[in-house]
């Protein structure tokens, strides 16, 4: 019998902003980002996403403290699983003000452009530089606009 | 109390669950009449709200603030549960520009309850201090403080002012050092590293 595990339950930041949220599915290939970003002046929080037969918080009532809380989200699960798909469309539904960047294999986007609308979207690898440059630009464009 | 209904998956166990409590409580009722139910309902009762209060630990987010200090200053917390061996220090001090040693109280929770938990707090305080003086005498930048009785919950307020870029964990032996090494790492998205010796 495969072990229970345990249902996603984001805390919430215990730490002043800027905040980013970074969903990934491999949080330890995620260091580098995680050291660019927080070089960059951000607060960082790293979640796997939806495992086995769990569901996102945000796709069910329990909501997500960590995603409600953020500055800025980066989506890296990418668009080829269906769970991936749903956690994305349940934080556009529930935070549609808050500033995605999407990281998605290439050419993937295209075959879901209402899940990138309004999105920034990075393909293949990008470089943690590349990631803390897309998120700065999307808070700076946020600020303007409130 | 969580809504038992946030997912098809929990509305299905809670469905399982009131049928296992509901055929628990016909077999009393025909084992033995009125008093086997009731003493049946007080023990599901009592089931109940223990692990209501318990509650269900999900997984939470590794976290981390944003760095602290001028840009290429590098921060290392040390969690220190256990002596720091002396000859670990060289190399604690060469880790980092500036080292803040932290321990957390630990005391059992019925020590604490009954406010008696001097003992653990000298403990941690020796700990910390000889720790720091350690470092210094290696001229290292160190200071220190007790924290939480909780030691993950020490490290979070001791990130909140020192910051930190890294962890480096004295853990109790055994089990109850790997589990706190394990707590940590998953809730800190930092380098965390035990110390052995």
């Amino acid at each position: 019998m495969r072990a229970r595990q345990p249902r996603l339950s984001p805390q919430p930041w215990p730490w002043p902003g800027p905040r980013v949220l970074i969903e990934h599915a491999d949080a330890e290939a995620t260091a580098d980002v995680v050291a660019a970003l927080r070089g960059g002046g951000f607060a960082v929080a790293v979640c796997r996403g939806p495992e086995h037969d769990s569901r996102c918080p945000l796709a069910v009532e329990d909501g997500c403290a960590a995603a409600e809380g953020a500055d800025v989200v980066v989506s890296w699960l990418g668009l080829t699983t269906a769970a991936a798909r749903e956690s994305l469309a349940a934080l556009r539904r529930r935070l549609p003000a808050t500033p995605l960047l999407v990281v998605a294999n290439a050419g993937e986007a295209a075959w879901w452009p209402k899940l990138v609308e309004n999105a920034v979207v990075l393909e293949g690898r990008p470089s943690p530089e590349q990631v803390v440059s897309s998120v700065r630009s999307l808070r700076e464009e946020a600020r303007e606009g409130a | 109390m969580r809504n038992p209904f946030r997912s098809e998956a929990a509305a299905f166990r809670f469905l399982l669950l009131a049928a296992a409590a509901l055929a628990v409580l016909t077999a009393a009722a025909a084992a033995g009449g009125a008093d086997t139910v009731a003493v049946a309902a007080v023990l599901l009762s009592t089931a109940v709200v223990f692990y209501a209060l318990r509650g269900r630990h999900g997984r939470e987010l590794a976290m981390a603030p944003a760095h602290v200090g001028p840009p290429n200053e590098r921060r290392l917390l040390v969690l220190a549960q256990e002596p720091v061996s002396d000859e670990l220090l060289p190399e604690l001090r060469d880790a980092a520009d500036r080292v803040l040693v932290v321990s957390a109280p630990s005391a059992g929770r019925l020590e604490r309850w009954a406010s008696d938990d001097d003992d653990a707090r000298e403990r941690a305080r020796a700990r910390v201090n000889a720790t720091v003086a350690g470092l210094r005498a290696l001229d290292a930048d160190a200071s220190g403080v007790v924290g939480d009785h909780d030691p993950v919950q020490a490290l979070e307020d001791a990130l909140r002012t020192f910051g930190g870029d890294a962890i480096a964990v004295s853990a109790p032996p055994g089990r109850a050092g790997a589990r706190l090494v394990t707590r940590i790492r998953e809730r800190y998205a930092l380098p965390v590293t035990r110390l052995d010796g």
